[in-house]
């Protein structure tokens, strides 16, 4: 195949990026830009309320702390799973992506039912006799929390299990007859082998908590708005687009800094990421 | 042979939707209680009209946004809330009104004839804002909105976001807590409703959340339209509606043609349709708007959760919507800061 079929089999697919992704978010940048004496008063004026960056630091975090919670309950599922050499194999994948099978209302409804005051969390709280009065779990950061490990678990899961499978056991065989403890291989041989498969669920878990609206809307109270609550504020009641645009910039930069970061911290793990 | 039929009556079916499809009027309006509105407003103004109706739904704030940015273009009829009404007409979005097709005006309460001027469309309801509470749960009667400061009330109340309906209200009311006009004095009724703050669990922006918040055990109390009162009924029977001893807050609803309809005189047959004695009765019955004519005579156990009655919208304080939303964006912001930080 010579030079010039390469570039015209990859050019509607350039095309068709350029027009629908970067084309568009050119254009967004450029509205949060009023004039070129002062291009970033716009921003200024959002970063200048305290609530604005308590909201950016909140929404960071909860995306964080989302990731950092899959990333722990992921690794056994996967690695289940990945070695799991049994008919059901199939079965246990479609178990595990089921989360993502639901529609967010009604999976946020289902939380709701599980941590409200007379949901089944607190009644079996209270039937173990553990607390005597029902705690407030719902409306909270938890909550949004929760809610958000639940549904992007699958997006680390499948990737993990893709890289833990191709993981020869011989490998993790040698190293225990050598005498490494299970910790040592998991953080020697399991752990760097996988980073490519972690760095793809992180980014992944990361993006999607921290863009998610539905979740955060029904799960969080007041003082668990995010980014995303607040950006539909501004465009759709307030019809404030600039200020929208802008919101949409930062969650963009944010996303971009963390998974720098976070390939960042792939590589030192195995620097072939 | 037989293909060629089968073709050919494919052919003939799909021009006869071309050429004897029906008019359409396209009505912006709100998604809750579609299959009750179905029966009793749209399915007759179809068969009496020869027309079909085409819903687009969601909230004030959605809907109003799609108008704008499509510039009013395919949309016939517009449902807003007040303030919505006159954010729309303010955009120029809104059709100058010929009374003559709305013989029904005649028949309604004299607040809900021409809310924004006789250029413009009739309330079609009134509501009212008070608050609801649930008795099984809360031992002192909450008969003020005062009550709402009371401390054994922490984290047991959910308040209408300001972006909702009656969620301006609010600040009103904060406002009043504290003997000062909201408008005047913004700083005043806002630490007013900040001192409220750790009473409220949430704020909610839809009436389907109240309901589930209280159905959950989650809140005790809570401030709504009064539309909301069945529902919340219906999941916890101990629950009653407090009219506040200061007078409750009153909202209309409206109905507009969007400017540029090509439908305009069949979308002013509509209103007057939505008026008339018989269409506001029905609904009324089965509890979804309150009705504005004064032909409808209802029985007191009929009028349960609705807002009927010359001496009750009497006693409503009005809400300057105008001030509302020349206020909304600085009162948005002085909530956010209260509520989300």
């Amino acid at each position: 195949m010579n030079n010039r079929l390469h570039i015209l089999l990859v050019l509607p697919g350039v095309l068709l990026v350029a027009a629908l992704l970067v084309a568009p978010l050119f254009s967004l940048f450029l509205d949060t830009i009023p004039d070129l004496e002062h291009p970033f008063s716009l921003y200024e004026a959002f970063l200048e309320k305290g609530f604005h960056r308590k909201i950016i630091i909140r929404t960071i975090r909860v995306a964080l702390i989302t990731t950092m919670i899959c990333v722990i309950l992921a690794y056994p599922c996967a690695f289940f799973i990945a070695r799991y050499a049994g008919r059901f194999k199939a079965v246990l994948i479609v178990i595990a992506v089921f989360p993502l099978l639901l529609s967010p209302v009604v999976r946020s409804f289902a939380w709701m039912a599980i941590l409200g005051k007379n949901g089944f969390f607190n009644d079996l709280l209270q039937f173990l006799r553990i607390i005597d009065e029902p705690l407030q779990m719902l409306y909270s950061e938890v909550a949004v929390i929760i809610g958000l490990t639940y549904l992007f678990m699958p997006l680390m899961i499948l990737p993990l299990v893709g890289v833990i499978e191709n993981i020869e056991e011989d490998l993790l065989d040698s190293a225990k007859s050598l005498g490494a403890k299970d910790s040592s291989v998991f953080f020697q041989i399991i752990l760097p082998l996988s980073a490519s498969g972690l760095l793809v669920g992180s980014i992944l878990v990361f993006t999607g908590s921290l863009t998610a609206y539905t979740t955060p809307r029904l799960l969080g109270g007041d003082q668990a708005m995010t980014l995303s609550t607040l950006i539909y504020q501004n465009a759709m009641t307030l019809f404030e687009w600039d200020a929208a645009s802008v919101i949409a910039i930062i969650m963009i930069a944010s996303t971009i800094l963390v998974m720098k970061i976070i390939g960042s911290l792939a590589t030192r793990m195995n620097p072939d990421v | 042979m037989k293909k060629m039929f089968v073709f050919l009556l494919l052919i003939l079916l799909s021009l006869n939707g071309v050429i004897f499809a029906k008019e359409k009027l396209v009505i912006s309006t709100w998604g809750y209680n579609g299959d009750l509105l179905k029966k009793y407003v749209y399915a007759p103004f179809e068969k009496k009209y020869d027309v079909e109706i085409v819903l687009e739904t969601g909230n004030n704030a959605a809907r109003l946004n799609k108008l704008k940015l499509r510039k009013g273009k395919g949309t016939d009829l517009i449902y807003l809330a007040s303030s919505y009404t006159m954010d729309a007409i303010e955009a120029g979005l809104i059709a100058k009104i010929d009374r003559s097709n709305l013989p029904n005006v005649s028949q309604i309460y004299q607040l809900a004839r021409a809310p924004f001027g006789n250029d413009y469309g009739p309330a079609y309801t009134v509501m009212r804002v008070g608050i609801i509470y649930d008795t099984a749960q809360v031992s002192d009667p909450i008969t003020s909105w005062n009550d709402l400061w009371r401390s054994n009330l922490a984290g047991k109340i959910s308040v209408p976001n300001i972006t909702t309906t009656a969620g301006p209200t609010i600040v009103l009311m904060a406002g009043r807590h504290v003997n000062v006009n909201a408008f005047n004095k913004p700083d005043l009724a806002f630490k007013s409703l900040r001192q409220m703050k750790n009473n409220v669990l949430k704020t909610y922006n839809r009436s389907s959340n109240l309901a589930n918040m209280f159905a959950q055990g989650e809140i005790s109390a809570g401030v709504a339209l009064n539309f909301v009162m069945s529902r919340v009924k219906k999941a916890v029977p101990s629950a009653v509606w407090v009219d506040p001893v200061e007078g409750s807050y009153a909202s209309i609803n409206t109905i507009n043609v969007v400017k540029g309809s090509p439908n305009k005189e069949l979308a002013e047959k509509f209103i007057n349709h939505v008026l008339s004695e018989k269409i506001q009765r029905d609904i009324a019955l089965v509890k979804v708007d309150s009705p504005v004519n004064v032909n409808v005579k209802l029985s007191a156990k009929e009028t349960e959760g609705l807002t009927y009655g010359k001496d009750l919208i009497a006693s409503f304080q009005d809400v300057d919507w105008g001030s509302v939303n020349s206020n909304k964006k600085e009162w948005i912001n002085n909530w956010n800061e209260i509520f989300s930080n």
